[in-house]
């Protein structure tokens, strides 16, 4: 997905319903209001226009596959996991003698 | 200079004592070392000694931080032989020689004692805050009291610390009231706040309790490791960089490994590309599995455009990618990269025909909905991209070479591969069989109407098939019915055309197409019967007609009396047809358009011979009246044609300055024009109709990008994307229509943009505007060929240039001269673009793919 994915600025999932989607259109409304974060707005209503008709929604998804991206950018917006490990590595630095 | 003679050669001078703990502090212990010993030897006084055990305690810690434990041994028994009056700093380094292995009684024993001077305590304090590192040891210390705050803040520390890096954590574990501001280990509060932060994700609260911590506090040996791990760039011990790697972000690793793959496919070096693989997919295995397989996806698609061998790369990757929907999603998009090579195309819509199975079983649309029919649709895009022999020379292939996906298929899950194809049904390269599809798995009037469209280049049998399909499906839509009814008149079955009408009108007698419908309908049916020379008949759809209220708008009554005077001519009724011409006058205002307008239905109606006088002077312009006939008939079904000379004429009245004329006029003057390939006459009043005010705009400009001559493709484009901008703006979904539809059916030929530029603003629509206004004619010369292009060497072209002559045999094998020679060069080239390839797109030239010689290993 790519920042410009109306998926990806409304946070939604690619299976999600409708009230799904409208629900999503809200929640970021509430958090970019149009008052104080035009630019946001205008993207969080763009994305919600083009998924709001099933039909263009579909072919929006359709086009959303690009064979041609370098596979770097599949980490794009990627987060990676931060792993609990237990106190055992932490506590190996503490007992690290002085250098 | 008076202040040095307080001190005698053998005191310890302030300066010295400051430069000694100086030296500690900057942990230079062995430079301080070096000059405590000699203030020793030159003073050998208790201060000096004292001094120079300060940096003996100062060494011992060190040395006792590195785990040095048989050098920190034998400096405390080097120091209990020489100085035997260090007996109470023995036994404080003893203790915390015994701290630093997780023996604290030693030195927290002295707290027991209620009367400990509060300078004891606070270097108790300083050195639990400073050097204990074992949490448990503190809380398990059975020296103090269970009670103990010191006892109960570490067994609070110790729980929380163990909480926050097994997993997430409550507030109220974080709370730890047990320890106070003041506590020395205050810092392990503000750390394990961090480390809870940091596993919560918010790194800029975990940054703000990290500088909380005292820097030399035992709890700052894990700020570096853990400042690395919010992206604070820091040095770090093998212990701290381990940690950071357990437990930090760490896509970094499989970011290095894809772009040297994307370097490796770029340089298209077959062997470095499966190196990379391989190293890629153990990258992600190890880093990010559940990528692996969208990652296996996109290296198949990858090396599949690049034309590498599968099977190897399938084996660096440690087997083939999954054929899911999305694998196929991504392969019919690699395939559609390949504009203009038909072959590719039909290989797109296989995928897609994949794709639309696979999605329909994981569930991405249902088999019957918009997400269905949104991919028949775009298959039928893919399609219409290319000529109709182009298709049909695809299908040949196609049946001749195409197996079915069968090998991908092969090794995967026995779900996957019950989706397989079977048989060799091509329906994916039949427009006429998607829009079918997408119109049963989504029956809406837009996919109807496309569908309706592409029959209606077919026949007009698979015209009506489809609308009586519409029509079953919506049986409240109108535009089926009333194409079936244009259908039926046009074979004269006006019966039927009647019922259909009257079901249309049944469906919505209001509605403005079904009432011009009637009245076209009932005008078609008197002048076919005036046609046929029965009056009778006429008179009956002329009453009915002209008791119609849509037939008593604008020009239209004029029209119906120019009906009225043909059929007083066929029934010889004199008074009748010059009551008639009257009224026709007077309806219109003056004898020049009533003249022109009687004359346009008399041939309309097969009246050889005018009955008609001659044409009155000129009272308004030519192409005012004429304007209005071509108005009007376009309303009642009827087509005017230019009489010769006309247009020119036409053309010099709007020419002049300051033309004032109705723009309904000269959008059916310029229709007229366009529909007798007048160009220059559709240029010019389209010139004029700019004139006339902004309201006219959109239908002036996409007139004027179509009276354009080919090689006019900058100015084409801006005239249709402000028309385009101009009818979104005015809602005018008609004119939009129109222009999609004639972007599509010109792309073909000429250079028309597949869809239209980006949104133009107001000042630059008002640009072109001008910019047209101010071009009022039509320079029909083509451009120079610039003299360094290259000339075509097609043998078309050649025998053109006269290249070929006499050495002919020399170049050309001789079956192509003979060809040449009984056919002509242009008809030969053609023959020979037949046999050579089935071509590509018209305008554009076709490159070279793997696909070509279908060597595409299916």
């Amino acid at each position: 997905m790519t920042q410009d994915d109306p998926r990806q600025v409304l946070g939604i999932a690619l299976e999600a319903s409708d009230e799904e989607i409208r629900a999503a259109y809200l929640r970021k409304v509430k958090e970019y209001p149009p008052d104080r974060a035009p630019g946001e707005f205008e993207k969080v209503r763009d994305a919600y226009e083009s998924l709001r008709d099933p039909r263009r929604r579909m072919r929006q998804t359709l086009l959303a596959a690009d064979p041609k991206q370098p596979l770097v950018s599949l980490l794009d917006g990627r987060v990676a996991e931060r792993r609990f490990t237990g106190p055992e590595p932490w506590l190996a630095v503490l007992r690290e003698p002085k250098a | 200079m008076p202040q040095q003679d307080q001190y005698g050669p053998t005191d310890v001078h302030p300066k010295e004592r400051e430069r000694v703990a100086q030296l500690i502090r900057s942990k230079k212990v062995e430079v301080a070392l070096t000059v405590a010993k000699d203030i020793h030897k030159r003073c050998h006084t208790a201060a000096s000694e004292k001094l120079l055990l300060d940096v003996y305690g100062a060494r011992l810690e060190s040395l006792i931080e590195r785990k040095l434990d048989r050098e920190a041994t034998a400096l405390m028994d080097m120091v209990r032989e020489r100085y035997p009056a260090a007996g109470e700093r023995l036994r404080e380094w003893k203790a915390l020689f015994a701290a630093g292995h997780g023996d604290l009684s030693a030195l927290l024993e002295p707290l027991n004692d209620a009367a400990l001077p509060a300078e004891k305590q606070a270097a108790i304090a300083a050195k639990v805050r400073r050097d204990v590192l074992d949490l448990r040891a503190l809380a398990e210390c059975q020296t103090l009291a269970a009670e103990h705050p010191l006892r109960a803040a570490a067994s609070a520390l110790h729980r929380a610390f163990e909480a926050v890096t097994m997993g997430p954590v409550a507030d109220e574990a974080l709370a730890l009231p047990e320890v106070s501001r003041s506590s020395p280990l205050a810092g392990w509060k503000m750390l394990v706040r961090a480390i809870a932060a940091y596993y919560r994700r918010d790194d800029g609260l975990c940054e703000k309790f990290l500088a909380a911590v005292d820097k030399d506090s035992a709890a700052a040996r894990l700020t570096p490791a853990l400042s690395a791990m919010i992206h604070k760039a820091q040095t770090l011990t093998p212990a701290s960089a381990a940690l950071v790697k357990q437990a930090g972000e760490s896509l970094d690793s499989l970011r290095a490994a894809l772009k040297m793959l994307d370097a490796a496919l770029g340089r298209r070096n077959p062997s470095l590309t499966l190196q990379e693989v391989f190293k890629a997919v153990a990258a992600c295995r190890q880093v990010e599995p559940e990528l692996l397989e969208r990652l296996k996806q996109h290296i198949a698609v990858h090396v599949m455009t690049l034309g590498l061998n599968a099977g190897k790369v399938a084996a660096a990757m440690g087997g083939s990618s999954v054929k899911n929907a999305y694998f196929w999603r991504l392969l019919a998009r690699a395939h559609e990269e390949d504009k203009g090579n038909s072959v590719a195309a039909g290989f797109a819509c296989s995928s897609w025909e994949e794709f639309r199975n696979h999605a329909v079983r994981e569930g991405w649309f249902p088999a019957e909905g918009p997400g269905a029919a949104a991919v028949d649709l775009h298959m039928v895009d893919v399609l219409q991209g290319f000529a109709p022999d182009v298709l049909r020379g695809l299908c040949r292939t196609f049946q001749r070479h195409f197996g079915g996906n069968a090998d991908y298929f092969r090794g995967e899950l026995a779900e996957i591969r019950a989706l397989a194809p079977r048989g060799g049904n091509l329906d994916f390269l039949s427009v006429d069989h998607l829009l079918e599809r997408a119109c049963a798995a989504d029956p809406c009037r837009e996919n109807f109407e496309r569908w309706l469209d592409y029959a209606t280049q077919e026949s007009p049998a698979t015209c009506d098939a489809v609308a009586e399909r519409w029509s079953a499906a919506l049986p409240k839509d109108i535009p089926p019915v009333l194409r079936l009814m244009q259908s039926a008149e046009k074979r004269n079955a006006f019966q039927k055309a009647f019922r259909l009408m009257e079901r249309a009108e049944k469906i919505d007698g209001l509605n403005a197409e079904v009432r011009r419908a009637r009245l076209r309908l009932l005008v078609s049916m008197a002048a076919r019967h005036l046609r046929e020379k029965k009056p009778k008949l006429a008179e009956k759809e002329l009453r009915q007609m002209e008791a119609l209220p849509q037939a008593q708008q604008g020009d239209r009554p004029a029209f119906a009396a120019a009906l009225r005077f043909v059929w007083c001519q066929l029934t010889g009724d004199k008074p009748g047809a010059s009551s008639a011409v009257a009224e026709a006058e007077r309806l219109l205002g003056n004898k020049n358009t009533a003249h022109l307008l009687l004359l346009a239905v008399e041939q309309w109606c097969g009246r050889r011979a005018s009955a008609l006088g001659d044409a009155p002077l000129p009272a308004v312009p030519l192409f005012a009246a004429f304007g209005r006939v071509c108005a009007v008939g376009d309303e009642m079904g009827m087509t005017v044609e230019l009489i010769a000379g006309m247009p020119e004429q036409m053309m010099e009245e709007l020419s002049a300055p300051n033309v004032s004329a109705d723009p309904r006029v000269l959008e059916a003057l310029g229709e007229a024009a366009m529909r007798e390939d007048h160009f220059p006459f559709a240029y010019t009043v389209a010139g004029a109709g700019l004139t006339q005010g902004a309201e006219s705009y959109a239908r002036f400009l996409f007139l004027r990008a179509r009276s354009l001559p080919p090689w006019k493709e900058e100015r084409r484009s801006s005239c249709l994307a402000a028309a385009s901008e101009l009818a979104r703006r005015q809602h005018d979904s008609e004119l939009l229509r129109r222009i999609g539809k004639w972007r599509d059916e010109e792309s073909e030929w000429l250079d028309v943009p597949d869809q239209a530029q980006a949104a133009l603003d107001s000042e630059e629509i008002g640009r072109v505007v001008q910019g047209e206004i101010q071009e009022p004619t039509l320079s029909l010369s083509p451009p120079q060929i610039a003299d360094d292009d290259e000339e075509c060497q097609c043998p078309s072209c050649r025998a053109k240039r006269d290249e070929l002559g006499d050495g002919l045999g020399d170049e050309l094998p001789q079956e192509l001269v003979e060809m040449m020679e009984r056919l002509g060069p242009a008809a030969t080239a053609k023959a020979l673009a037949e046999m050579i390839g089935i071509g590509g797109k018209k305008k554009r030239g076709r490159r070279r793919t793997t696909y070509d010689g279908m060597d595409f290993p299916f």
